[in-house]
Protein backbone atom coordinates (compact mmCIF):
# COMPACT_ATOMS: atom_id res chain seq x y z
CA UNK A 1 0.00 0.00 0.00
CA UNK A 2 1.30 3.25 -1.19
CA UNK A 3 2.05 5.68 1.69
CA UNK A 4 0.47 8.37 0.38
CA UNK A 5 -3.29 6.45 0.00
CA UNK A 6 -3.14 5.53 3.74
CA UNK A 7 -5.53 7.10 5.79
CA UNK A 8 -5.35 9.26 8.74
CA UNK A 9 -6.65 9.40 12.15
CA UNK A 10 -5.40 12.00 14.51
CA UNK A 11 -3.00 13.85 11.94
CA UNK A 12 -0.79 10.93 11.18
CA UNK A 13 -0.63 8.86 8.30
CA UNK A 14 -1.39 5.16 9.33
CA UNK A 15 0.46 2.42 8.14
CA UNK A 16 -0.38 -1.46 6.98
CA UNK A 17 0.86 -2.53 10.51
CA UNK A 18 -1.95 -0.24 12.19
CA UNK A 19 -4.49 -0.92 9.79
CA UNK A 20 -3.50 -4.82 10.41
CA UNK A 21 -3.53 -3.98 13.92
CA UNK A 22 -6.84 -2.36 13.90
CA UNK A 23 -8.76 -5.04 11.75
CA UNK A 24 -7.67 -7.85 14.12
CA UNK A 25 -5.37 -7.58 16.41
CA UNK A 26 -7.75 -5.76 18.49
CA UNK A 27 -9.92 -8.85 19.27
CA UNK A 28 -7.14 -11.14 19.40
CA UNK A 29 -3.36 -9.83 19.63
CA UNK A 30 -2.33 -12.78 21.02
CA UNK A 31 -3.60 -14.75 17.61
CA UNK A 32 -2.13 -12.41 15.46
CA UNK A 33 1.03 -12.26 13.74
CA UNK A 34 4.10 -11.62 16.22
CA UNK A 35 5.19 -9.15 14.42
CA UNK A 36 2.19 -6.76 15.04
CA UNK A 37 2.71 -7.57 18.66
CA UNK A 38 6.19 -5.58 18.60
CA UNK A 39 4.61 -2.94 16.20
CA UNK A 40 2.04 -2.25 19.12
CA UNK A 41 4.42 -1.72 21.56
CA UNK A 42 6.97 0.96 19.27
CA UNK A 43 3.54 2.48 17.81
CA UNK A 44 1.69 5.01 19.70
CA UNK A 45 -1.33 5.29 18.10
CA UNK A 46 -1.49 1.87 18.52
CA UNK A 47 -0.38 1.02 22.02
CA UNK A 48 -2.96 3.77 23.09
CA UNK A 49 -5.87 2.08 21.12
CA UNK A 50 -5.16 -1.34 22.92
CA UNK A 51 -5.31 0.51 26.44
CA UNK A 52 -8.31 2.14 25.43
CA UNK A 53 -9.75 -1.36 24.47
CA UNK A 54 -8.81 -2.89 27.81
CA UNK A 55 -10.46 0.14 29.75
CA UNK A 56 -13.98 0.23 27.63
CA UNK A 57 -14.44 -3.13 26.84
CA UNK A 58 -16.16 -4.04 29.78
CA UNK A 59 -17.91 -0.70 29.81
CA UNK A 60 -19.00 -1.20 26.01
CA UNK A 61 -20.71 -4.98 26.80
CA UNK A 62 -22.83 -3.54 29.98
CA UNK A 63 -26.32 -3.23 28.54
CA UNK A 64 -27.09 0.59 28.76
CA UNK A 65 -29.99 1.47 31.15
CA UNK A 66 -32.91 1.63 28.91
CA UNK A 67 -35.12 4.22 29.23
CA UNK A 68 -38.84 3.53 30.57
CA UNK A 69 -40.50 5.55 28.02
CA UNK A 70 -39.31 2.35 25.11
CA UNK A 71 -41.54 0.03 27.06
CA UNK A 72 -44.51 2.22 26.91
CA UNK A 73 -47.84 1.98 24.22
CA UNK A 74 -47.00 5.47 23.44
CA UNK A 75 -43.58 4.82 22.08
CA UNK A 76 -45.04 2.17 19.83
CA UNK A 77 -47.61 4.78 18.77
CA UNK A 78 -44.91 6.91 18.10
CA UNK A 79 -43.44 4.27 15.80
CA UNK A 80 -46.84 3.96 14.41
CA UNK A 81 -46.73 7.65 13.39
CA UNK A 82 -43.67 7.39 12.08
CA UNK A 83 -44.23 4.46 9.89
CA UNK A 84 -47.19 6.48 8.51
CA UNK A 85 -45.70 9.80 8.36
CA UNK A 86 -42.80 7.95 6.11
CA UNK A 87 -45.20 6.38 3.89
CA UNK A 88 -47.10 9.61 3.16
CA UNK A 89 -43.78 11.18 1.91
CA UNK A 90 -42.82 8.26 -0.02
CA UNK A 91 -44.25 7.43 -3.72
CA UNK A 92 -47.02 5.71 -2.49
CA UNK A 93 -48.05 9.26 -0.40
CA UNK A 94 -47.49 10.77 -3.59
CA UNK A 95 -49.36 8.27 -5.66
CA UNK A 96 -52.49 8.77 -3.46
CA UNK A 97 -52.20 12.79 -3.15
CA UNK A 98 -52.40 13.02 -6.69
CA UNK A 99 -55.00 10.23 -7.71
CA UNK A 100 -57.21 11.18 -4.75
CA UNK A 101 -57.63 15.31 -5.93
CA UNK A 102 -58.21 13.63 -9.20
CA UNK A 103 -60.87 11.28 -8.28
CA UNK A 104 -63.11 14.23 -5.93
CA UNK A 105 -62.29 17.69 -7.31
CA UNK A 106 -62.49 20.49 -4.68
CA UNK A 107 -65.26 22.87 -6.40
CA UNK A 108 -67.48 22.23 -9.44
CA UNK A 109 -65.66 24.57 -11.57
CA UNK A 110 -62.72 22.00 -11.69
CA UNK A 111 -64.92 19.49 -12.93
CA UNK A 112 -65.96 21.35 -16.46
CA UNK A 113 -63.58 21.33 -19.36
CA UNK A 114 -62.12 25.17 -18.67
CA UNK A 115 -60.36 25.28 -22.34
CA UNK A 116 -63.22 24.11 -23.83
CA UNK A 117 -65.65 26.90 -22.58
CA UNK A 118 -62.87 29.21 -23.19
CA UNK A 119 -62.81 28.26 -26.74
CA UNK A 120 -64.09 29.97 -29.98
CA UNK A 121 -66.97 27.33 -29.65
CA UNK A 122 -67.89 27.86 -26.33
CA UNK A 123 -67.99 31.29 -26.49
CA UNK A 124 -70.41 30.69 -29.58
CA UNK A 125 -72.49 28.47 -28.05
CA UNK A 126 -73.13 30.23 -24.51
CA UNK A 127 -73.48 34.01 -26.26
CA UNK A 128 -77.21 35.12 -26.24
CA UNK A 129 -79.56 35.60 -29.35
CA UNK A 130 -78.24 38.61 -31.70
CA UNK A 131 -81.49 41.30 -31.63
CA UNK A 132 -80.66 42.04 -35.09
CA UNK A 133 -81.81 38.60 -36.11
CA UNK A 134 -85.46 38.75 -35.29
CA UNK A 135 -86.54 38.66 -39.22
CA UNK A 136 -84.84 35.52 -39.61
CA UNK A 137 -86.80 34.25 -36.33
CA UNK A 138 -89.91 35.24 -37.56
CA UNK A 139 -89.42 33.35 -40.97
CA UNK A 140 -88.09 30.36 -39.15
CA UNK A 141 -91.76 30.76 -36.97
CA UNK A 142 -93.69 31.02 -39.72
CA UNK A 143 -91.77 28.27 -41.69
CA UNK A 144 -92.78 26.03 -38.31
CA UNK A 145 -96.49 26.89 -37.80
CA UNK A 146 -96.80 26.31 -41.65
CA UNK A 147 -95.36 23.13 -41.29
CA UNK A 148 -97.59 22.08 -38.21
CA UNK A 149 -100.90 23.00 -40.03
CA UNK A 150 -100.05 20.93 -43.01
CA UNK A 151 -99.48 18.40 -41.51
CA UNK A 152 -102.61 18.97 -39.26
CA UNK A 153 -104.89 19.18 -42.58
CA UNK A 154 -103.14 16.13 -43.86
CA UNK A 155 -103.99 13.93 -40.81
CA UNK A 156 -107.44 14.94 -41.13
CA UNK A 157 -107.63 13.56 -44.70
CA UNK A 158 -105.83 10.61 -44.15
CA UNK A 159 -108.47 10.02 -41.22
CA UNK A 160 -111.62 10.58 -43.67
CA UNK A 161 -109.99 8.11 -46.15
CA UNK A 162 -109.94 5.48 -43.20
CA UNK A 163 -113.18 5.93 -42.49
CA UNK A 164 -114.67 5.90 -45.87
CA UNK A 165 -112.27 2.73 -46.49
CA UNK A 166 -114.60 1.30 -43.41
CA UNK A 167 -117.75 1.53 -44.76
CA UNK A 168 -117.04 0.30 -48.05
CA UNK A 169 -115.53 -2.93 -46.58
CA UNK A 170 -118.19 -3.57 -44.00
CA UNK A 171 -121.04 -2.93 -47.28
CA UNK A 172 -118.90 -5.89 -49.34
CA UNK A 173 -118.91 -7.72 -45.62
CA UNK A 174 -122.83 -7.85 -45.81
CA UNK A 175 -122.94 -8.34 -49.67
CA UNK A 176 -120.73 -11.58 -49.23
CA UNK A 177 -122.89 -13.08 -46.65
CA UNK A 178 -126.18 -12.25 -48.82
CA UNK A 179 -125.27 -14.00 -51.25
CA UNK A 180 -123.62 -16.54 -49.29
CA UNK A 181 -127.12 -17.04 -48.23
CA UNK A 182 -128.66 -17.20 -51.50
CA UNK A 183 -126.35 -19.79 -52.68
CA UNK A 184 -126.41 -21.92 -49.99
CA UNK A 185 -130.58 -21.98 -50.20
CA UNK A 186 -130.60 -23.14 -53.89
CA UNK A 187 -127.98 -26.05 -53.43
CA UNK A 188 -130.72 -27.40 -50.81
CA UNK A 189 -131.26 -31.26 -51.39
CA UNK A 190 -134.53 -31.78 -54.06
CA UNK A 191 -137.52 -32.48 -51.99
CA UNK A 192 -138.37 -36.63 -51.55
CA UNK A 193 -141.25 -37.36 -53.65
CA UNK A 194 -143.04 -40.25 -51.69
CA UNK A 195 -145.84 -41.94 -53.32
CA UNK A 196 -148.74 -43.43 -51.41
CA UNK A 197 -151.85 -45.01 -51.54
CA UNK A 198 -154.65 -42.27 -52.67
CA UNK A 199 -157.69 -44.25 -50.77
CA UNK A 200 -156.41 -43.39 -47.72
CA UNK A 201 -156.83 -39.57 -47.54
CA UNK A 202 -153.58 -37.71 -46.41
CA UNK A 203 -153.90 -35.96 -43.18
CA UNK A 204 -153.49 -32.75 -45.04
CA UNK A 205 -155.99 -30.15 -45.47
CA UNK A 206 -154.24 -27.83 -47.88
CA UNK A 207 -152.53 -29.34 -50.00
CA UNK A 208 -153.24 -28.17 -53.34
CA UNK A 209 -153.31 -31.94 -54.77
CA UNK A 210 -156.12 -32.96 -51.99
CA UNK A 211 -158.07 -29.85 -53.27
CA UNK A 212 -157.40 -31.43 -57.24
CA UNK A 213 -157.91 -35.26 -56.36
CA UNK A 214 -160.72 -34.91 -53.58
CA UNK A 215 -162.27 -31.53 -53.50
CA UNK A 216 -162.31 -29.32 -51.02
CA UNK A 217 -162.78 -30.85 -47.91
CA UNK A 218 -166.29 -30.74 -46.09
CA UNK B 1 -43.05 -14.86 9.96
CA UNK B 2 -45.69 -15.99 7.87
CA UNK B 3 -48.51 -13.11 9.19
CA UNK B 4 -45.37 -10.75 8.04
CA UNK B 5 -46.31 -11.58 4.21
CA UNK B 6 -49.48 -10.21 4.22
CA UNK B 7 -49.63 -6.01 5.43
CA UNK B 8 -53.92 -6.11 5.45
CA UNK B 9 -54.32 -8.46 8.13
CA UNK B 10 -54.72 -8.02 12.00
CA UNK B 11 -51.68 -10.88 12.54
CA UNK B 12 -49.58 -8.44 10.34
CA UNK B 13 -49.56 -5.64 13.27
CA UNK B 14 -49.80 -8.21 15.98
CA UNK B 15 -46.20 -9.86 14.47
CA UNK B 16 -44.82 -6.56 14.50
CA UNK B 17 -45.55 -5.76 17.83
CA UNK B 18 -43.65 -9.25 18.95
CA UNK B 19 -40.70 -8.44 16.77
CA UNK B 20 -40.68 -4.81 18.08
CA UNK B 21 -40.99 -6.05 22.46
CA UNK B 22 -38.73 -8.72 21.81
CA UNK B 23 -35.95 -6.62 19.99
CA UNK B 24 -36.24 -3.02 21.47
CA UNK B 25 -33.83 -3.48 24.32
CA UNK B 26 -31.32 -5.22 22.27
CA UNK B 27 -31.83 -2.24 19.08
CA UNK B 28 -31.51 0.65 21.77
CA UNK B 29 -28.73 -0.92 23.42
CA UNK B 30 -26.80 -1.01 19.78
CA UNK B 31 -28.08 2.29 18.68
CA UNK B 32 -26.86 3.88 22.24
CA UNK B 33 -23.90 3.01 21.84
CA UNK B 34 -23.19 4.18 18.05
CA UNK B 35 -24.95 7.59 18.73
CA UNK B 36 -23.61 8.24 22.16
CA UNK B 37 -27.05 9.68 23.12
CA UNK B 38 -30.17 8.71 24.35
CA UNK B 39 -32.31 10.61 22.55
CA UNK B 40 -30.69 10.17 19.25
CA UNK B 41 -30.66 6.25 20.38
CA UNK B 42 -34.75 6.52 20.74
CA UNK B 43 -35.37 8.07 17.39
CA UNK B 44 -32.69 5.33 16.05
CA UNK B 45 -35.28 2.89 17.26
CA UNK B 46 -38.10 4.68 15.97
CA UNK B 47 -36.65 4.94 12.41
CA UNK B 48 -35.33 1.33 12.74
CA UNK B 49 -38.66 -0.25 13.27
CA UNK B 50 -40.60 2.21 10.68
CA UNK B 51 -37.83 0.90 8.35
CA UNK B 52 -38.35 -2.79 9.48
CA UNK B 53 -41.95 -2.45 9.40
CA UNK B 54 -42.30 -1.40 5.47
CA UNK B 55 -39.07 -3.29 4.02
CA UNK B 56 -40.69 -6.85 6.29
CA UNK B 57 -42.17 -7.85 2.63
CA UNK B 58 -38.99 -7.47 0.96
CA UNK B 59 -37.15 -9.97 3.80
CA UNK B 60 -36.38 -13.41 1.84
CA UNK B 61 -35.01 -15.21 5.30
CA UNK B 62 -31.57 -15.08 3.21
CA UNK B 63 -29.86 -14.20 6.35
CA UNK B 64 -31.27 -14.03 10.31
CA UNK B 65 -33.79 -11.91 11.17
CA UNK B 66 -32.11 -10.26 13.72
CA UNK B 67 -28.58 -9.68 11.41
CA UNK B 68 -30.97 -8.13 8.81
CA UNK B 69 -32.77 -6.30 12.02
CA UNK B 70 -29.08 -5.06 13.36
CA UNK B 71 -27.74 -3.88 9.83
CA UNK B 72 -30.54 -1.62 9.94
CA UNK B 73 -29.91 -0.65 12.90
CA UNK B 74 -26.74 0.21 12.48
CA UNK B 75 -26.93 2.10 9.68
CA UNK B 76 -29.83 4.19 11.23
CA UNK B 77 -27.56 5.06 13.94
CA UNK B 78 -24.55 6.41 11.34
CA UNK B 79 -27.03 8.26 9.51
CA UNK B 80 -28.38 9.64 12.69
CA UNK B 81 -24.91 10.54 13.95
CA UNK B 82 -24.26 12.51 10.67
CA UNK B 83 -27.42 14.34 11.13
CA UNK B 84 -26.14 15.69 14.89
CA UNK B 85 -23.05 16.28 13.80
CA UNK B 86 -23.95 18.60 10.82
CA UNK B 87 -24.66 22.15 11.39
CA UNK B 88 -27.84 23.06 11.68
CA UNK B 89 -28.88 24.83 8.38
CA UNK B 90 -31.71 26.72 7.09
CA UNK B 91 -30.50 28.28 4.38
CA UNK B 92 -32.78 27.70 1.28
CA UNK B 93 -31.79 25.32 -1.72
CA UNK B 94 -31.26 27.44 -5.07
CA UNK B 95 -34.71 25.94 -6.24
CA UNK B 96 -36.20 27.61 -2.87
CA UNK B 97 -34.34 30.58 -3.22
CA UNK B 98 -35.80 31.39 -6.56
CA UNK B 99 -39.42 30.92 -5.49
CA UNK B 100 -40.69 30.09 -8.91
CA UNK B 101 -41.25 33.54 -9.85
CA UNK B 102 -38.98 33.87 -12.85
CA UNK B 103 -39.55 30.64 -13.81
CA UNK B 104 -40.11 30.62 -17.66
CA UNK B 105 -41.81 27.12 -17.90
CA UNK B 106 -45.31 27.71 -18.38
CA UNK B 107 -46.66 25.63 -14.99
CA UNK B 108 -50.58 25.30 -16.36
CA UNK B 109 -51.58 21.94 -16.67
CA UNK B 110 -52.15 20.85 -20.66
CA UNK B 111 -55.16 18.49 -21.39
CA UNK B 112 -52.71 15.54 -21.78
CA UNK B 113 -51.55 16.68 -18.21
CA UNK B 114 -55.33 16.36 -17.28
CA UNK B 115 -55.76 12.86 -18.93
CA UNK B 116 -52.96 11.40 -17.28
CA UNK B 117 -53.72 12.63 -14.30
CA UNK B 118 -57.72 11.92 -14.74
CA UNK B 119 -56.53 8.46 -15.78
CA UNK B 120 -54.04 8.13 -12.55
CA UNK B 121 -56.91 8.70 -10.28
CA UNK B 122 -58.26 5.56 -11.92
CA UNK B 123 -55.71 3.58 -11.16
CA UNK B 124 -55.27 4.41 -7.95
CA UNK B 125 -59.06 4.15 -6.71
CA UNK B 126 -58.61 0.47 -8.54
CA UNK B 127 -55.73 -0.38 -6.39
CA UNK B 128 -57.76 1.07 -3.21
CA UNK B 129 -60.79 -0.83 -4.13
CA UNK B 130 -58.29 -4.31 -3.29
CA UNK B 131 -57.81 -3.05 0.30
CA UNK B 132 -60.14 -4.24 2.51
CA UNK B 133 -63.08 -1.54 3.31
CA UNK B 134 -61.22 -1.27 6.67
CA UNK B 135 -58.33 0.11 5.56
CA UNK B 136 -59.83 1.16 2.40
CA UNK B 137 -61.95 3.93 4.98
CA UNK B 138 -58.95 5.32 6.40
CA UNK B 139 -56.68 6.18 3.91
CA UNK B 140 -59.74 7.89 2.38
CA UNK B 141 -60.52 9.83 5.25
CA UNK B 142 -56.79 10.69 5.68
CA UNK B 143 -56.42 11.96 2.28
CA UNK B 144 -59.67 13.02 1.20
CA UNK B 145 -61.20 14.64 4.51
CA UNK B 146 -56.89 15.88 5.26
CA UNK B 147 -58.08 13.97 9.17
CA UNK B 148 -55.53 14.61 11.81
CA UNK B 149 -54.91 10.78 13.92
CA UNK B 150 -57.08 12.59 16.64
CA UNK B 151 -59.77 13.33 14.16
CA UNK B 152 -59.75 9.88 12.31
CA UNK B 153 -60.44 8.22 15.98
CA UNK B 154 -63.09 9.96 16.68
CA UNK B 155 -64.99 9.49 13.33
CA UNK B 156 -64.38 5.97 13.21
CA UNK B 157 -64.65 5.24 16.74
CA UNK B 158 -61.28 3.49 17.30
CA UNK B 159 -58.57 4.49 19.72
CA UNK B 160 -54.99 6.40 18.17
CA UNK B 161 -53.18 3.25 18.31
CA UNK B 162 -55.66 1.25 16.08
CA UNK B 163 -55.73 4.29 13.94
CA UNK B 164 -51.77 4.35 13.32
CA UNK B 165 -51.78 0.82 12.75
CA UNK B 166 -54.31 0.72 10.38
CA UNK B 167 -53.05 3.51 8.58
CA UNK B 168 -49.22 2.28 8.92
CA UNK B 169 -51.41 -1.40 7.25
CA UNK B 170 -52.96 0.76 4.85
CA UNK B 171 -49.89 2.06 3.03
CA UNK B 172 -48.24 -1.27 2.94
CA UNK B 173 -51.03 -3.03 1.50
CA UNK B 174 -51.38 -0.13 -1.16
CA UNK B 175 -47.52 -0.15 -1.90
CA UNK B 176 -47.63 -4.22 -2.29
CA UNK B 177 -50.81 -3.82 -4.65
CA UNK B 178 -49.61 -1.22 -6.79
CA UNK B 179 -46.25 -3.35 -6.92
CA UNK B 180 -47.55 -6.38 -8.34
CA UNK B 181 -50.81 -5.15 -9.95
CA UNK B 182 -50.01 -1.94 -11.79
CA UNK B 183 -45.95 -2.02 -12.04
CA UNK B 184 -46.16 0.83 -14.10
CA UNK B 185 -47.15 3.10 -11.35
CA UNK B 186 -43.39 3.23 -10.97
CA UNK B 187 -43.00 3.30 -7.06
CA UNK B 188 -39.02 3.56 -7.26
CA UNK B 189 -37.09 0.32 -6.85
CA UNK B 190 -37.37 -1.96 -4.30
CA UNK B 191 -34.76 -3.42 -2.10
CA UNK B 192 -35.96 -6.28 -0.72
CA UNK B 193 -34.05 -8.17 1.84
CA UNK B 194 -31.50 -5.49 1.37
CA UNK B 195 -30.88 -2.71 3.25
CA UNK B 196 -28.26 -0.77 1.17
CA UNK B 197 -30.41 2.45 0.87
CA UNK B 198 -30.52 2.99 4.38
CA UNK B 199 -27.18 4.12 5.22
Amino acid sequence: MSTDRAPEREGRRLTPECLSFLRQGMDDLAAADSTLGEHVVSCDFCSARKAAKSRLAAVMSRMPVVPPQLHSAAFLDEVRARIVEASEKSQIGRLLDDGMSVAVPSTAEEAWPTALLESDLGRRTMAMPDPAAGPTWERVKASVLHDLTSHRIHRLHRESALRNRGLTLAGVAVAAIICTWLVSDRTQSPPQIVIMDVVSMPNSEFSPMTLLRHGEQR
Amino acid sequence: MAACKRPESEEFEHAFEQLFTKYRDRVYAIAFRITGSAVDAMDVVQESFSLVFRKLLGFRGGSLFSTWLFRIVVNCSIDQRRKTAQQPFSGLSIADSEDGKDDPIDQTPSPRDHAAARELGDQVQQAISLLSPKLRVVLALRYLEDMAYEELAATLGLSLGTVKSRLARAHLALENIVRTRFPHLDLGAAAPDSVGGVG
